[in-house]
Parts: C-alpha cells; sequence; structure tokens
C-alpha cells in the first residue's frame, strides 16, 4: 500500500506578516504542523503498520520547511518530499492542488492519499477535494475514522466515516481514494530515538517547478484564479459597547 | 448577469435572497437536483428560475453533474451553502471548471464592473481579506448557514415550471454504507440565547461553569475555535467562521478575545454581552455590554442570580 499524506506548515501565532501582495510571509512567521494533518498521518501510520507499504509525508513549502518533514520522518514516515519553487508562492487551493497533483504523478501516482479537512490558517478545506478532483478519484471529506478491506484477493476497498451537521456518514469506495480528517481523530505518535536517528540523515526528496513540468502560469500567485486585493483588520459591524459591572447589567434586566 | 445558486441545503435560500440584493436586474438560477421537496420555496425567496439535475447519492459524482450544469449554464457566479456537504460540492466542482472559489464568504457584493467581491476573515481568521476572481468564470463562493439574513418568502404562483438540462453520465465514485445520527445535536443556530467560552477560561472545567449558565437561561453552549482546537469541547459548538453562524437575541462570550474568524459567526446577534479580563480585547468592540472582570466571577454572580430569580417565581 502506497499511502501520500499532504501536510502543511501554518503560523503558530494569529500574528501573521503580510507580503505587499498579500500573501502571508512565512519565513517571519513560527511554523508547526497543521492540527489536522496529524490526525491524516496517524491514521496513514497505522494503515501501514497493519497492511504494509510506505508512508509518503509532502508539503509545498519554503525550504525551512524542511525541519518540520524530519521531524515526520521521526516520528514513522518512510519518506518527505517538499515541494519548493519561488513560483510556487502565493498560490490559492486551486493552484495549490494542480501543484500537488504534479507531484502526485510525478511520484507514480499512491493507493491513499490523505490530507487535513483544512488549514488551520486559511481554512478553507478546498485543496484536499480539488485534488481528487483533478485525479477523478474518490473523496471524502471531514472523515474521523477509515478501515481497508482487503478480503481473500478481490480489490481492497476502503470505509471511512464522514462527520456531518447531524451524524456520522459511512462511505465505501475502491482505492485509489482521497480523504481529509478531521482534527483529534487521532492523536499523532511521538518521534522515537531510531527515528531521530533516521530522521537527521534521511534525504529529503526536493521538486521544483521545473521538475513537475508544470507551466509557470498553472502554480503560485500567476496561476491563482482568485486574488486577494485589500486586507483590513477589522470587520464591519462595531458596536457601540457600554462598559459596567455584572451587578449593573444584571439590575437592568438583560438577562431576565 | 446570471448567478446560479446551488440549492444543496436548506441555507440555499439565504442565498438567492443575497443575490438578489446584490444584484438586483440579474438572473438568478435555482440549480436543485431531483431530491429537493419544495421547489416553490426558490422562486417566493427572489429566483428567476429552477433548473433541475438528477441526484446521486454519491458526493463526488453530484459534483461532477454540478460542474457539466455550470458548464452549460455559463453563469458570472455560483453560491453554495457551505454544509459539509456543500463545500465539498463547491470544491469538486470548481476544479473541475478550472475556476477560483473562496469559502466562507462572509459578505458578497458587486464591483463597478461587475465583479463579485467576496469578503472572507483570512490568515489564522484575525484580517478581513476582500477577494476577486476576475478572469474565469464562474466566480463561485461558498457561505455558511445563517451569514446571511433568513430570506423573507413573497407569494408566487403555484406551478413553477421547472428546467430540465441533458447532463453527462457519471460513474459511481462513493457506495453509501450507513448513517448513524448524532446523539449530541448542539441547537446552536435555533437557540435564542448563545453563552460562549472562549480560550481564556481555562480549560474544560469551564465549560462546565457555563453550560450551568446556559442551562439557567434556556440557551445553548458555543465555543471558540481556540477552545475546540486545544481539545476542551467538540466542534458541534464551534462558533465562527467555520464553526456555526448564529443569530440569536442574546449572545454571551466569556474569555472571548473577539477574532475576525469568531466575529464573522456572532455579530448577527441582537444584544453581546462580553466578559473578558482584557479591557482592551477587540471583543469589546462588537459588544453592547463589556464587563472587564474575571470570567468565572462573573459566570457564577449571574448564576446566583438566575437561581435566586427561579426561587422567587
Amino acid at each position: 500500500m502506497k499511502i501520500l499524506v499532504c501536510v502543511k506548515q501554518v503560523p503558530e501565532t494569529n500574528e501573521v506578516k503580510l507580503g505587499a501582495d498579500y500573501t502571508l510571509q512565512r519565513e517571519f512567521t513560527a511554523q508547526s504542523l497543521n492540527l489536522a494533518d496529524e490526525s491524516a498521518l496517524e491514521l496513514g501510520l497505522a494503515l501501514r503498520d497493519a497492511c504494509g507499504g510506505t508512508v509518503t509525508v509532502m508539503t509545498m513549502g519554503p525550504a525551512s520547511a524542511e525541519g518540520m518533514l524530519r521531524e515526520l520522518l521521526a516520528r514513522g514516515a518512510d519518506e518527505a518530499v517538499l515541494l519548493n519553487d519561488p513560483a510556487f508562492a502565493g498560490a490559492d487551493t486551486l493552484a495549490t492542488a494542480r501543484t500537488l497533483k504534479a507531484a502526485h504523478d510525478k511520484l507514480g501516482g499512491f493507493d491513499l492519499v490523505f490530507c487535513g479537512r483544512r488549514a488551520s490558517d486559511g481554512e478553507t478545506g478546498q485543496v484536499g477535494p480539488m485534488l481528487a478532483s483533478l485525479l477523478d478519484i474518490p473523496c471524502v471529506s471531514n472523515a474521523t475514522d477509515v478501515r481497508i478491506r482487503n478480503d481473500d484477493g478481490s480489490p481492497a476497498t476502503m470505509e471511512i466515516d464522514q462527520l456531518l451537521e447531524n451524524g456520522v456518514q459511512t462511505w465505501r469506495c475502491r482505492l485509489p481514494a482521497v480523504a481529509t480528517f478531521c482534527e483529534w481523530s487521532r492523536r499523532l505518535r511521538l518521534p522515537t530515538i531510531a527515528g531521530l536517528r533516521v530522521a537527521g540523515r534521511a534525504d529529503i526528496h526536493r521538486l521544483t517547478r521545473p521538475d513537475l513540468e508544470l507551466p509557470a502560469d498553472r502554480c503560485g500567485l500567476a496561476g491563482s484564479p482568485t486574488r486577494v486585493i485589500r486586507v483590513s483588520a477589522k470587520p464591519a459591524g462595531l458596536r457601540q459597547c457600554e462598559k459596567l459591572t455584572v451587578e449593573a447589567l444584571l439590575a437592568k434586566g438583560v438577562l431576565g | 448577469m446570471t448567478i446560479v445558486v446551488v440549492c444543496v441545503a436548506a441555507s440555499a435560500t439565504e442565498l438567492i435572497a443575497r443575490a438578489r440584493v446584490i444584484a438586483q436586474a440579474a438572473r438568478v438560477i435555482s440549480l436543485c437536483t431531483e431530491a429537493e421537496g419544495d421547489n416553490r420555496a426558490y422562486i417566493a425567496c427572489g429566483a428567476d428560475e429552477i433548473v433541475c439535475i438528477p441526484y446521486r447519492d454519491d458526493p463526488c459524482a453530484q459534483g461532477t453533474l454540478i460542474a457539466d450544469a455550470l458548464e452549460k449554464l455559463k453563469p458570472d457566479a455560483a453560491l453554495f451553502p457551505a454544509t459539509v456537504h456543500g463545500r465539498f460540492l463547491s470544491a469538486w466542482a470548481a476544479a473541475k471548471l478550472q475556476t477560483g472559489l473562496t469559502a466562507d464568504c462572509t459578505g458578497l457584493s458587486l464591483t463597478e464592473e461587475g465583479n463579485l467581491l467576496q469578503t472572507r476573515p483570512a490568515f489564522g481568521g484575525n484580517l478581513t481579506a476582500q477577494i476577486l476572481c476576475k478572469n474565469h468564470r464562474p466566480q463561485m463562493a461558498s457561505v455558511r448557514p445563517g451569514v446571511f439574513p433568513p430570506a423573507v418568502p413573497t407569494e408566487c404562483e403555484a406551478n413553477i415550471p421547472l428546467r430540465a438540462l441533458p447532463l453527462q453520465t457519471v460513474k459511481r465514485f462513493l457506495e453509501p454504507v450507513a448513517f448513524t445520527p448524532s446523539e449530541d445535536i448542539v441547537p446552536l443556530q435555533s437557540a435564542g440565547i448563545v453563552v460562549t467560552g472562549g480560550k481564556g477560561i481555562g480549560g474544560k472545567s469551564g465549560f462546565e461553569t457555563l453550560s450551568e449558565l446556559a442551562g439557567l437561561l434556556g440557551g445553548a453552549l458555543g465555543a471558540t475555535r481556540g477552545a475546540v482546537d486545544a481539545g476542551w469541547i467538540g466542534y458541534a459548538h464551534q462558533v465562527g467562521q467555520t464553526g456555526v453562524a448564529v443569530r440569536p437575541k442574546l449572545y454571551l462570550a466569556f474569555g472571548v478575545s473577539g477574532m475576525v474568524q469568531h466575529i464573522a459567526g456572532m455579530n448577527g446577534a441582537e444584544t453581546v454581552i462580553a466578559v473578558n479580563n482584557d479591557r482592551l480585547a477587540p471583543i469589546f468592540d462588537y459588544a453592547d455590554y463589556g464587563i472587564v472582570a474575571d470570567w468565572r466571577e462573573t459566570a457564577e454572580t449571574m448564576i446566583r442570580y438566575l437561581k435566586e430569580r427561579k426561587e422567587e417565581k
């Protein structure tokens, strides 16, 4: 079983730095692994442990993302891929999904592609489903658990639970397939001493735009159909706030 | 100008009403699947036409059909309700159509050139971004239920003709196996009073206090993204851009700093009370009443007051 887990580094704080074109200046902001991606990786590692195969972690980001990839190798991933090219910067969700798809194909395809259901910075939840749509393979978003059925010789199928507003829908599909997982579905295992030793000298597979044979107008800011034209700190709808004590508030009868 | 509203959740009526407001002269098409019940409601909320496409119990196949329908209808914009199902369909269809999609918009309007101006909290949820998709069509956006005010239906004719669209046949991607209804549905959206806790309440035990207060008020218990991400309470309680957008009569925020992504989910409340020991917390800019004090002492005072009132009655 070949498993690809797409991960993202996100700013640790909400105090972010923006460039002139309103893209995130990632080098100036402390970064950590996106929370939902931890679930995706742990479920990928657990499936590999049960069924055999490999787990490849892949991220699109600056060269400094290598540190995070090494940490994920120490936590049990088998291979790490960094999609790194100045031309990838400023990508919206479609341009990101196109870049991930090009890398997916370049790496020879996978049986399973796992992602977090959304990143805590952009919070769109679009990249996973867009990647699946470009690959034209089944996808379940907002998943909380996954089981692989591999009964006597028949093709492997995936059973997967999707968290909806009013309950849990279980789906079944053939592989290859994409799934995006919710935060807290699984807690990511800790690095092991042996893992740390391997991760320290492991090769991080770096792929650039020419490696992916991706035209410049299909990726990064240039390949993004959406464009941020303005950013403001305060949303509309300010209210006149009357500061008072809880006793004064209760005396007004606001709580009945 | 033509705007398609993809009617895959009840809140589609809010989007039809919004489309009417931002583009009075536009043609508003309600794109429905055959599974939808009362199509007339869409006309009553302002749609000019209903286009009906086949229903599939397979979100991937449904998304492909929606993309095909949008390809044929060639609208300038397509709006989706941002439920789990709706946002999946929007992403799947946008990739098929190779066009831009903005998730969880909190504002939609038109620029002078007639482009769809999409507003959403961005960059970690503490800034508001305005986004355009100038060179690709349709301009696609999803909007959470409750972000726009509910539609006010008008009287309309009984027999609205449905237009059927001939579409490609699609393969099956996903097979439904079972549905388990949730035992713990948090009635945030219908609640008249919402009591919300943020990171400032310090941990799981804080929500026990707020739960007691919410119970005494007959309200629902909400939480900020920070409190949910910390694992203190379930996602079903999350209020904000990527949680639930609420419009209660009374909203009480305890230990909430007031990030843009949270404001997006509660600023439709009639009256807002904020409790925070930081007098500079941004939440006070979006509150009608502000109490600068310890959240727990304030909540406990409120609980005592409500219990005493109950005994008096």
